[in-house]
C-alpha cells in the first residue's frame, strides 16, 4: 500500500497524474470517433504538424501550447478544406500539408541549433507539468466532451450516412470541420502529456482497445476513458519506480492493454467455436 | 409541449396551395464539377398526390442525381423545387429520402432501432433526445417492417433485405409526405419485395406520394401508376409495360 500511496505525497506526482487522467479521458472519448470515422491519421498529422507551432514559438518567446494550438488547427482546417467535396482524397492531403509543416519544423529547429530545450516537447514530459497547464487542459476536456455529449446524435449519424444527415438539414461538414477542430485541441492537451510522437497513441489506442471490448458507442467512450486512465496511472508508477520516461510509460501501459484485449477477443472466439458442433 | 426546438434549418408548415402538385420540379440544372456538362439541364417533374410513380433509365443517366438534388443531398445549379405549391427551403421536412445502400457504413457500431430512431430527427432538431412519443412511433414501424426480433442487433449483423427494411423503416419514420426511394430493391429477396409493394401501395392509398428510381422492369405495370424514362438528361413518360427485353442486372452505383 505504501508503494502505491508514496508516490503521490510529491506535489508534480499529483499535478502529473491529474494532467494526464484529464489528457486520457478526453482524448480516448474523442478517439472513438477517430477510429470509427478512420481519422487516425489526421490525428498524427496534427500532432507532427504542431511542432512548426511550437518552435515558432519558442522562437519567438511566445507560450508554447499558444503555438502549437495556431499550427495545429491550421493543420486541421487545411486538411479539411483541401479534401473538401473529394476534390482531393484526404489521406492525399493529409499526407502533404502533415510533411511539409514537418519539414519546417524541422528546418525551424536547426535554426535553434538547440535540440535539448525542444526533446520534452517531442516527447512530453507530463511531470513538468505546470498548474497553468493543467488549467488549460481542464478547459480543452470540458470543451471537448461538451461539445462530444451536446451533438452526440448528428455526429454519430452523420458518421455512417452523411447523406441522410444532409438530407434532413444537418450541416454536414461543419460538423466535420467541429471534430476536427475538437481534435486539434486534444492533440495540443496530449502533446503536454506525452510528445509530438507519441500523442496519436492516446487518441488511438485506449479507443481502438474499447471497441474491441464492447460494440456500442456509449460503451466505447465509458470504457475507452477508463482505459486510459488505468494507462495513465499505471504509467506514471512505471515512471517513478523504474525511472523510464513518463509519456512513453503511459503509452506502453495502454498497448499492453491493447494486446491483452486482442488477446481476451480471440480467446473468446475460439471458446465460441468450440460450443458450436 | 411548448419547449424550445433548434431545428437543423428553419421550416415551417406551409398551407398546400389549392391544385398544386405534390412535387415540382422545374428547370433544374445539375453537375458534379463545375467544367463538367451538366448531368441534366432544364428537367421539369410533376408529380401528383397519392400517385406511385417509377423512375428508369440506365445506369449513369443520372436516376439517383435527380432523387438527391430533390432530396437537398446535392446543390442544384439552377432550377426549383416545389412542394404542395411551396419552395422546398420551408418544408424540406415533407420530403423522405431511402438512399442506396451502398452509401452507409454498414460496420458503425448502431443498432438497427437507433438507426431507425434517426428517421424522427428531422423534428427534434438539435439538443433533442427522442421522447416516448418517437419510441412508440419507432416501435410500431419495426414491427410493421418485421424488425422487431433483429432491434438490438447491429446493422452490420443484417442481411441485404434486412438493411433494406431499414432503410424503409427510417425513410417511414420521417412521417412524411413525398419519398423519395432509391433503388429499394437492389439485392432484396422476394419477400422484402412483397412488403414494399404492399407498403407503397398503403403509402399512396393514404395520399402519399412514391417516386421510386428502379432498374427492375419486371412488374412495373403492377407496381406503379406511371413511370417516366431519363436518358440523355431527357425525361420522358413511358407506358408501363413490361419489358420484352430485360437488360443483364449490375449493381448501380452512381
Amino acid at each position: 500500500m505504501y508503494y502505491l500511496i508514496h508516490p503521490f505525497h510529491y506535489h508534480f506526482m499529483l499535478t502529473a497524474l491529474l494532467a494526464a487522467s484529464l489528457v486520457g479521458i478526453t482524448c480516448a472519448t474523442l478517439g472513438v470517433y477517430v477510429v470509427l470515422r478512420r481519422m487516425a491519421f489526421i490525428g498524427d498529422a496534427i500532432a507532427h504538424t504542431s511542432l512548426p507551432g511550437l518552435v515558432g514559438a519558442y522562437l519567438l518567446g511566445f507560450n508554447l501550447l499558444a503555438g502549437a494550438l495556431v499550427a495545429g488547427l491550421a493543420t486541421a482546417l487545411g486538411i479539411g478544406w483541401l479534401s473538401r467535396r473529394e476534390s482531393l482524397r484526404e489521406d492525399t492531403a493529409i499526407g502533404i500539408v502533415f510533411t511539409g509543416m514537418f519539414a519546417v519544423g524541422i528546418v525551424l529547429i536547426g535554426i535553434t541549433r538547440s535540440f535539448r530545450d525542444l526533446s520534452h516537447i517531442l516527447f512530453g514530459n507530463v511531470l513538468g507539468v505546470s498548474f497553468t497547464d493543467v488549467g488549460l487542459i481542464a478547459i480543452v476536456a470540458v470543451v471537448t466532451l461538451g461539445a462530444l455529449a451536446l451533438a452526440h446524435k448528428e455526429l454519430e449519424l452523420t458518421s455512417y450516412d452523411p447523406d441522410y444527415g444532409r438530407h434532413i438539414g444537418i450541416p454536414v461538414d461543419r460538423l466535420r470541420y467541429l471534430l476536427l477542430i475538437l481534435l486539434a485541441l486534444a492533440v495540443i492537451a496530449a502533446i503536454q502529456a506525452v510528445g509530438v510522437i507519441l500523442t496519436s497513441a492516446m487518441l488511438v489506442t485506449p479507443a481502438a482497445t474499447a471497441s474491441l471490448l464492447t460494440r456500442r458507442i456509449n460503451r466505447m467512450m465509458v470504457a475507452g476513458a477508463g482505459i486510459a486512465s488505468i494507462a495513465c496511472l499505471t504509467g506514471l508508477y512505471g515512471s517513478f519506480y523504474l525511472d523510464i520516461p513518463s509519456g512513453a510509460a503511459i503509452v506502453l501501459v495502454a498497448t499492453l492493454l491493447f494486446v491483452a484485449a486482442s488477446v481476451w477477443q480471440a480467446l473468446r472466439r475460439v471458446a465460441a467455436q468450440r460450443r458450436l458442433p | 409541449m411548448n419547449r424550445w426546438t433548434f431545428p437543423y434549418k428553419q421550416h415551417r408548415h406551409a398551407p398546400t396551395v389549392p391544385g398544386a402538385p405534390a412535387l415540382e420540379v422545374r428547370n433544374l440544372c445539375v453537375r458534379y464539377a463545375r467544367h463538367q456538362p451538366p448531368v441534366f439541364e432544364n428537367l421539369c417533374l410533376a408529380l401528383f398526390r397519392g400517385t406511385r410513380v417509377a423512375l428508369t433509365g440506365p445506369n449513369g443517366a443520372g436516376k439517383s442525381t435527380l432523387l438527391k438534388a430533390i432530396a437537398g443531398i446535392i446543390d442544384a445549379e439552377g432550377g426549383s423545387v416545389e412542394l404542395f405549391g411551396s419552395p422546398k427551403g420551408s418544408c424540406h421536412h415533407r420530403v423522405a429520402y431511402l438512399a442506396q445502400k451502398a452509401a452507409i457504413d454498414w460496420r458503425f457500431p448502431v443498432t438497427v432501432r437507433q438507426f431507425v430512431t434517426a428517421g424522427r430527427y428531422v423534428h427534434l432538431g438539435w439538443l433533442r433526445r427522442p421522447r416516448e412519443s418517437d419510441r412508440k412511433m419507432v416501435q410500431s414501424v419495426l414491427e410493421r417492417l418485421g424488425l422487431t426480433a433483429l432491434a438490438d442487433r447491429r446493422i452490420g449483423e443484417l442481411s441485404g433485405g434486412q438493411q433494406q427494411r431499414c432503410l424503409v423503416a427510417r425513410a417511414l419514420c420521417q412521417e412524411s409526405e413525398i419519398y423519395l426511394l432509391d433503388e429499394p430493391l437492389s439485392g432484396v429477396d422476394s419477400a422484402t419485395r412483397e412488403v414494399l409493394a404492399a407498403l407503397t401501395r398503403e403509402l399512396t392509398a393514404t395520399g402519399r406520394t412514391v417516386l421510386t428510381a428502379t432498374h427492375h422492369h419486371d412488374r412495373l405495370a403492377a407496381e406503379f401508376d406511371e413511370v417516366l424514362h431519363l436518358q440523355h438528361g431527357l425525361l420522358t413518360p413511358s407506358v408501363p409495360e413490361p419489358l420484352t427485353v430485360v437488360a443483364p442486372e449490375v449493381p448501380c452505383t452512381t
